[in-house]
């Protein structure tokens, strides 16, 4: 799995801005195929969306022998890859899929869920999609560490894209979490890719040790919780009969 | 040339040459007027194409009234990918060549890429364009200029642009000239067809002068108007004269032999370009002896070349400066030539402002359509000829017998040009049509 930090749609965005290729022109870029040449596309208009790209994420792309815009998508997402650190961490809970999508998806409930929140705000919400704002208990100082997240849930596809809007000391973070059947339950994956900002106080390795030990301490005690609620619930099922 | 009349697109022979280049096809694009039907129209109606600075706030510039084509973005027609690397300049000529190639029905494609040329004039390249990335040089860094600035800001690319478009592989080139320029481009465009180093040149020059960068940089000359009344801002030959208001836009034409054209079933041309002079002005501060002034020459120049007298000379389009100095120095020139009101003097120029090195090519579009409909289109109607001037300046449209004009420019900086433009009889495969032809 990978989360390219230059989403493909916009890097089409960049491709017609810097060249002006006409829409079914560009429709045809995502075909290995059609060459950049092919696209009516000459030097001039490829180093305008390669100096574009680079001044954007401050990379640079060698681009030599390239033939079409895929192999250019390619490059500058194994560009930005480097840039990026990565978190994996999972848990089986032996619970119902239905019980532990739904409880893992209760943002509202999230302080109740998570022992790191203080606080979970739902600020918009649109089909599937809800924007909310989290804050951290305070830390010793009396700092409390606040942001505003994005997630778009899809329970067809037991998957779920988040990042961040407010991206505070981060340069870019995107989670992905995906659900899947597994012995003894049901297991819960949180993929996390992200870079710090320059600026931030602690750098990428610091924050990914961080993400990778409080993901362990969470996740037990979300696995805790939701066997107990799915105990419960059974036991009223059972008195319930 | 009977051996090739039979299929209009075959290559003609080289014999069917007859020493006369002729202008086949037309645009024209100025404020108040876009094609050559619009433009026409608005001259013989005195419309004016003149107003207000739209494009940018021009609260802090002393020039308050301009000719603008259109609106602020890519010009109309112009496809994407071209505009993405072109300044609107260059645009601008695409577009006006497309209806010059339509007007003279010629399809690029149909003759050898090396017998065709493009020479056009521009006084000031891509300044629109060039305004943006040097704000993006100096606001951020070089990383941040775009590679496009490379082809699009310098005088030659609008010819180039034209010539990889159209496959126009033979001689090309650019005069910069100021207003003159577009009368050097096609004296050069002549000498070329007639030399027979082409068959047919794609000539003429569009200007977009209307940035802040570029307005900046016509204010050293002090020749701007400062006025904010769009009807008396650009008051050429009158009392109230107090400089020049300059507008966007330009002509391109088709130049061939008039033999070539006709072997390729050509519509009937507009008109010969039947001579052609330029002369530069003396260093500031030297006083000329007692001969002729350079634009003198110029105009005795073109009609030597024409192998006309004055007295043949049915109309003169003016230079028309509309600064009090060269206005006077234009006027005593063309009365010592043709004797004082000797002859109908036009500047329709005052109605859609001074187009630089579009605006000569423009007048000789003009001149050709007058040719045409044997009629002098106006000078603006809020011009009052000062009694300073002995020229018989023509204040609403003019029918009158007109087989020769005389296309009088000056550009800033020295540069004089006069051509000559001759009515060409038609054949019997181009009769008049009766009524006003477009």
């Amino acid at each position: 799995m990978t989360l390219p930090p230059l989403a493909y749609n916009e890097f089409l965005n960049i491709i017609q801005r810097c060249t002006g290729v006409p829409s079914e022109v560009l429709a045809t870029a995502a075909d290995p195929a059609v060459t950049i040449e092919d696209m009516g596309v000459d030097s001039l208009g490829l180093i305008n969306v390669l100096t574009e790209v680079e001044n954007r994420y401050d990379i640079t792309l060698d681009a030599d022998g390239v033939q079409c815009f895929p192999e250019i998508y390619q490059l500058i997402n194994d560009q930005l890859a480097p840039a990026a650190a990565r978190t994996e961490n999972a848990v089986v809970i032996d619970a119902p899929f239905d019980l532990v999508w739904e409880m893992t998806n209760d943002v509202a409930n999230w302080p109740r869920l998570f022992s790191e929140y203080a606080e979970a705000t739902v600020l918009h919400r649109e089909g599937d999609t809800v924007r909310f704002r989290l804050s951290l208990h305070p830390e010793a100082d009396g700092k409390v560490w606040s942001w505003v997240s994005e997630r778009t849930m899809d329970r067809a596809a037991r998957s779920v894209l988040a990042h961040r809007v407010e991206t505070g000391p981060f340069a870019f973070m995107n989670i992905h979490w995906t659900y899947r059947d597994a012995p003894g339950g049901v297991e819960m994956r949180w993929v996390q890719e992200f870079h710090m900002r320059p600026d931030a106080p602690v750098d990428d390795a610091t924050m990914t040790a961080r993400i990778n030990g409080n993901s362990k301490v969470q996740m037990a005690l979300i696995k805790d919780r939701i066997e107990q609620a799915a105990k419960a619930r059974a036991a009223g099922e059972l008195v319930g009969q | 040339m009977t051996d090739t009349q039979a299929a209009p697109t075959a290559v003609p022979a080289a014999s069917a040459a007859t020493g006369v280049a002729v202008v086949t096809g037309v645009s024209a694009l100025a404020p108040g007027g876009i094609g050559t039907a619009d433009f026409w129209d608005a001259l013989l109606e005195a419309r004016s194409g003149l107003g207000a600075v739209t494009r940018f706030a021009a609260d802090g510039f002393p020039v308050r009234v301009v000719g603008e084509v259109a609106g602020p973005e890519t010009v109309p027609g112009v496809d994407p990918r071209l505009a993405v690397q072109t300044d609107r300049w260059s645009q601008l000529a695409m577009v006006a060549t497309d209806e010059a190639l339509h007007d003279a029905a010629l399809d690029p494609a149909a003759l050898p890429p090396y017998d065709l040329g493009v020479i056009t004039a521009s006084s000031s390249g891509g300044n629109a364009f060039g305004q943006r990335e040097i704000e993006a040089l100096w606001s951020k860094g070089p990383r941040y200029v775009g590679p496009y600035q490379s082809i699009a800001w310098f005088y030659a690319a609008t010819t180039g642009q034209l010539s990889i478009r159209h496959g126009m592989k033979g001689p090309c080139g650019v005069l910069v000239a100021e207003q003159a320029g577009g009368l050097d481009a096609i004296g050069q465009a002549r000498r070329t067809v007639l030399r027979g180093d082409a068959r047919v040149v794609l000539t003429g020059g569009t200007e977009a002068p209307l940035s802040p960068y570029a307005l900046t940089c016509q204010l050293a000359s002090g020749l701007l108007s400062p006025g904010a009344d769009p009807q008396r801002a650009y008051l050429p030959f009158d009392e109230a004269a107090t400089g020049h208001v300059p507008g966007e836009g330009g002509a391109l034409l088709l130049v061939e032999d008039a033999g070539q054209a006709a072997a390729r079933g050509a519509p009937r041309p507009y008109g010969e370009i039947a001579g052609y002079a330029a002369t530069f002005d003396p260093p500031p501060g030297v006083r000329p002896g007692g001969g002729p002034t350079a634009l003198r020459r110029a105009v005795e120049g073109a009609l030597a070349d024409a192998g006309a007298t004055p007295g043949e000379v049915d109309v003169v389009f003016a230079d028309a400066a509309g600064s009090p100095d060269l206005d006077r120095a234009e006027s005593a020139c063309l009365a010592e030539v043709f004797g004082p009101r000797g002859v109908p003097v036009t500047a329709p120029k005052s109605l859609y402002g001074r187009l630089y090195a579009g605006g000569a090519p423009l007048d000789v579009v003009t001149a050709l359509l007058a040719l045409r409909h044997q009629v002098i289109p106006p000078t603006s109607p809020y011009v009052t000829r000062a009694a300073a001037h002995p020229i018989d300046l023509v204040g609403r449209a003019r029918p009158a017998r007109l087989r020769t004009a005389l296309v009088v420019a000056r550009g800033y900086g020295g540069f004089n040009g006069a051509m000559v433009l001759r009515s060409t009889p038609p054949t019997d495969s181009h009769r008049i049509p009766k009524g006003r032809v477009r």
